[in-house]
C-alpha cells in the first residue's frame, strides 16, 4: 500500500493499493509522488507498508487510518 | 542493474539531504540506495514467520521526509550508518510475547544483532523493543510493541501532529510532554508488575492465592483503564490551546 501522509495536518491524503506481483510498479508510483512533491515545494510522508493484507496495514500503522476513538478500541 | 552506490556516494547524498539542498535526481539516487535493503528484509521477514504467527508490517524503505527529519535532529548521523533504512513492525499481546520473539531474533539472525530495549530507557516515553538485524550485509529494524506501548505510540503521534513533532523527540509543550511521559510510566509500571507477578513461584504452585484465569482477568482490566486514560487524553489533542505566551 502506498500511503501519501501530510503531517502537518495528520490527515491520509491518499493510500493506493497494489498486488503482490506489482511491487515494481508501487516504487515507481512512490518515486513519482516524491518527485512531483519536489518539483511543487512540498514534502509529505509518502510510505510504502507490505503485509499480507490490508486489515494488517490498519492495525499496525493505525495513526495512518483512525480517528482517536476508533484507535484505542 | 545499476551500478551499487559506494559508501562515499551515500554519504554524500546525506550531507546534501541534511542540508536541504538535493535534486530530483537525489531522491532517485535515495530510491535506488532504499532498494538494496529489499532482499535483506525479504530474509527478515521469512526468519520471522518461522518464529510466530503474528504478521508484520514492512516498511520496505524509510521515508524521504523521515529521512531528512533523522538527519537534521541528529547531526552525527550518516545516512549510511542509518539502522533503520528498512524494517517491519509487530504488535504482540503483552511483555511475554515481545521477550520471547526478540530473543528468538537475536538467536536467529546471530550475526551482530542489536537489541534495543526502550522499555528501561525510553525515548520521550516510547517503550518497545528494536531489534536491528544483519542479513545479506544489510541492516534491517524489527520493531516489536505490545498492545499497550502502541497504543501510547499512537496517542503521541496524534499529539505531534495536532501539536508539535518535536514532542516525539522530547520536545515540545512542557505539559504535553509531562503527560504523555506519565502514561509511558503508568503503562510500564502495569507491564512491570504483572510480569512480575506472573513469574513469580507462588503463582505457580497449587496454592497460589488466585489463579491463572483470574491473573487475566486483572490483566485486561488493567489494559482496559489505561486505555482509557489514553483515549481521554488523546481527545484533548484536538482541543488544545498552548499557553499564552508560549
Amino acid at each position: 500500500m502506498l500511503i501519501d501522509f501530510d503531517q502537518s495536518s495528520g490527515k491520509l491524503l491518499s493510500s493506493r493499493t497494489f498486488a503482490e506481483s506489482e511491487r515494481a510498479l508501487a516504487e515507481k508510483a512512490r518515486l513519482d509522488l516524491e518527485l512531483a512533491l519536489h518539483a511543487a515545494g512540498n514534502m509529505r510522508e509518502v510510505v510504502i507498508l507490505r503485509a499480507r493484507d490490508e486489515a494488517q496495514i490498519r492495525r499496525t500503522h493505525r495513526r495512518y487510518f483512525e480517528t482517536w476513538e476508533e484507535l484505542l478500541t | 542493474m545499476f551500478k551499487p552506490l559506494s559508501n562515499s556516494q551515500v554519504a554524500r547524498l546525506g550531507g546534501r539531504l541534511r542540508d536541504g539542498v538535493y535534486s530530483a535526481d537525489d531522491l532517485k539516487l535515495l530510491s535506488e540506495y532504499g532498494a538494496l535493503f529489499a532482499p535483506a528484509l525479504k530474509e527478515v521477514v521469512q526468519g520471522i514467520a518461522k518464529l510466530t504467527s503474528v504478521q508484520p508490517t514492512e516498511r520496505p524503505a524509510k521515508s524521504i521526509q523521515s529521512i531528512i527529519y533523522k538527519l537534521q535532529r541528529l547531526p552525527t548521523t550518516r545516512l549510511d550508518s542509518m539502522l533503520d533504512m528498512a524494517g517491519c513492525r509487530l504488535v504482540v499481546g503483552n511483555t511475554f510475547e515481545q521477550d520471547d520473539l526478540a530473543e528468538s531474533m537475536m538467536k536467529l539472525f546471530c550475526d551482530d544483532p542489536r537489541l534495543i530495549d526502550l522499555r528501561q530507557v525510553p525515548h520521550a516515553g516510547y517503550r518497545a523493543v528494536h531489534v536491528v538485524v544483519k542479513a545479506q550485509g544489510r541492516r534491517v529494524e524489527v520493531q516489536i510493541r505490545t498492545e499497550l506501548q502502541d497504543s501510547w505510540a499512537q496517542c503521541s503521534e496524534h499529539w505531534a501532529f495536532k501539536v508539535d513533532p518535536a514532542i516525539k523527540y522530547g520536545g515540545g509543550p512542557k505539559e504535553v510532554r509531562e503527560r504523555l511521559e506519565h502514561l509511558s510510566t503508568r503503562i510500564r509500571q502495569h507491564e512491570e508488575q504483572f510480569a512480575s507477578r506472573f513469574f513469580s513461584a507462588p503463582f505457580f504452585s497449587k496454592d497460589a492465592p488466585y489463579g491463572i484465569p483470574q491473573f487475566w482477568e486483572e490483566f485486561i482490566a488493567s489494559d482496559a483503564k489505561l486505555k482509557a486514560w489514553l483515549l481521554e487524553w488523546k481527545r484533548g489533542a484536538d482541543l488544545y490551546q498552548p499557553p499564552e505566551g508560549s
